[in-house]
């Protein structure tokens, strides 16, 4: 017996990666929902948002790719829902990071307005204002004049043509901003001393999970209003925004089960391979 | 990929399968897909700096300047001075020429300097509110704040032990990193002890956010490749 658990610990990986394969799959195909429960970082920004004051704008850092998409996509999606259920206008930029931010932005935000929100008009509604460098130089020189850090949008308009871009024309600096709303695998922690530190403006991010626990320190501090973190961040502000389980279909609420699935998979490794440790050390004696 | 034509999506799939042909065992056609993706990844940044950073930021304006120069120092003619940043920024590749490495080294040291300057400027607004929020009373009330002063909350043991926690173990772990004396005193070496333990809880949280991060993205693409490739119907 002791001899077949030692075993454990030898178990081929290509047999846990099908296993994992399985398991994450099956909540695909087969109807399971499971419950979400909302964490305090989720909501802090849920609420921020729900108080936005007319006539202010939200800024999108939205600084990700293909290769943090899983968890990245849900993140702006549900607030990018959220924002034009309240008819909060946003701009949207990609800050440094990667300059394929500001195409999948337009993606998650070309079905929204399909699928959900058919009146909602560019320019009007929101701007995409592309990719910027620049880091922290960036940053700065948002806050104090944004036509000087952008000429013209992803669009090609020049951020000074009214007929185009009537939204541009109320926004100039960082007083005309209400939150930095920063999403991609890793924000710039940037945003924090040289915005929110110089200028008072409240920042959140959304990160990847593995991320996340360097950022909770700045929720603590209120440096961030609030923070989603990865898959679960997303379904939980799904919840928040579709309190009947049925209406929830954002890219987090579908990943969120298969990830739990997958995570079952992985315990149930872990203590299958401390099984067959301590076998083998007491088959050594 | 909503939207996207069928030979996309095929191609999308191979490619993804082909990545994870790695899980099996290494093999040429990750390698090539591999370096494939660099080469589109450094391609396509490199259009976008220039479309979107250096011409609107840089060119257009330094040509803008020189026009208005030509045009007998019309106004706008001091926009040609964008031609100085350029002339700087050249520099830097002169770290490829042994003979001309010295002129590379004005810009690191121009670099370095605003480096520096903006660092102490960062570390200041970034880690003072930090250092501030770490001095929290131990008997707390509701809303986080001490017994004295003007607020009327309730006394809250679930605070009051969340602050034990918090600055305990700020304390275990800033005695572990004392390394300037020996840890042989008993009450400093259990403390140091303790917050090494503390370390490693959170190692293990940062070790089960990975798994979760990486679960994430590969939940991403079994999506795509059971919805959008292989039309499974989905829930």
């Amino acid at each position: 017996m002791v001899e077949w658990l030692s075993r454990l610990q030898t178990i081929d990986r290509r047999w846990i990666y099908l296993s994992i394969w399985v398991a994450c799959a099956l909540p695909f195909v087969v109807n399971i929902k499971l419950p979400v429960y909302v964490s305090p970082e989720t909501r802090r920004l849920y609420e921020f948002i729900e108080k936005c004051p007319p006539g202010k704008v939200v800024m999108v850092d939205s600084a990700w790719d293909a290769g943090s998409q899983g968890e990245n996509w849900g993140q702006v999606e549900v607030v990018f829902e959220h924002l034009f259920r309240r008819r909060i206008p946003f701009i949207v930029t990609s800050v440094e990071v990667t300059p394929l931010g500001p195409q999948f932005a337009d993606k998650v935000i070309e079905k929204l307005v399909r699928e959900k929100f058919p009146d909602r008009q560019y320019g009007v509604d929101w701007v995409n204002l592309g990719y910027t460098k620049g880091g922290w130089q960036a940053m700065q020189q948002i806050a104090k004049d944004i036509r000087q850090q952008y000429k013209k949008d992803s669009r090609g308009y020049s951020l000074d043509d009214a007929e185009h871009l009537p939204l541009m024309q109320r926004v100039r600096n960082i007083e005309d901003i209400y939150l930095i709303y920063s999403v991609t695998y890793s924000p710039m922690e940037d945003w924090i001393p040289f915005v929110h530190g110089v200028y008072g403006t409240p920042i959140a991010f959304g990160c990847a999970g593995i991320q996340s626990t360097t950022y909770y320190r700045y929720l603590l501090s209120k440096q961030l209003v609030g923070m989603l973190v990865g898959v679960r961040g997303a379904a939980e502000y799904d919840a928040l925004l579709h309190p009947d389980i049925r209406e929830r279909n954002s890219m987090g609420t579908r990943l969120i089960v298969p990830q739990a699935f997958g995570h079952l998979v992985i315990i149930v490794a872990v203590i299958l391979g401390n099984i067959g440790y301590f076998a083998a050390r007491r088959r050594r004696g | 990929m909503e939207g996207a034509a069928t030979w996309q999506i095929w191609l999308a799939a191979i490619v993804t399968l082909g990545i994870y042909s790695y899980l099996i065992s290494d093999n040429k056609i990750y390698r090539l897909l591999l370096n494939i993706m660099i080469g589109l990844g450094v391609g396509y940044n490199f259009i976008i700096m220039w479309k979107q950073v250096l011409q609107p930021l840089w060119w257009e304006p330094m040509t803008q300047g020189f026009t208005a120069l030509f045009n007998g120092f019309a106004p706008g003619s001091a926009k040609a001075l964008w031609v100085l940043v350029g002339l700087l920024g050249t520099l830097w590749y002169f770290q490829f020429s042994r003979k001309y490495l010295w002129l590379s080294r004005i810009v690191i040291g121009m670099t370095l300097g605003a480096g520096a300057g903006v660092v102490f400027k960062q570390q200041l607004l970034m880690n003072m509110p930090q250092i501030a929020d770490s001095f929290r009373p131990l008997v707390a009330r509701a809303d986080g704040t001490p017994l004295v002063g003007g607020s009327t909350a309730p006394l809250s043991l679930w605070m009051s032990l969340n602050n034990i926690i918090f600055v305990g173990t700020i304390v275990c772990v800033m005695v572990y990193f004392f390394f300037s004396f020996e840890h042989r005193w008993a009450p400093v070496r259990h403390t140091a002890k303790l917050g090494r333990w503390l370390l490693m809880v959170s190692f293990g949280a940062f070790f089960g956010n990975t798994v979760m991060t990486r679960m994430a993205v590969f939940l991403e693409r079994l999506q795509f490749l059971l919805r959008d490739w292989l039309k499974v119907p989905m829930f």
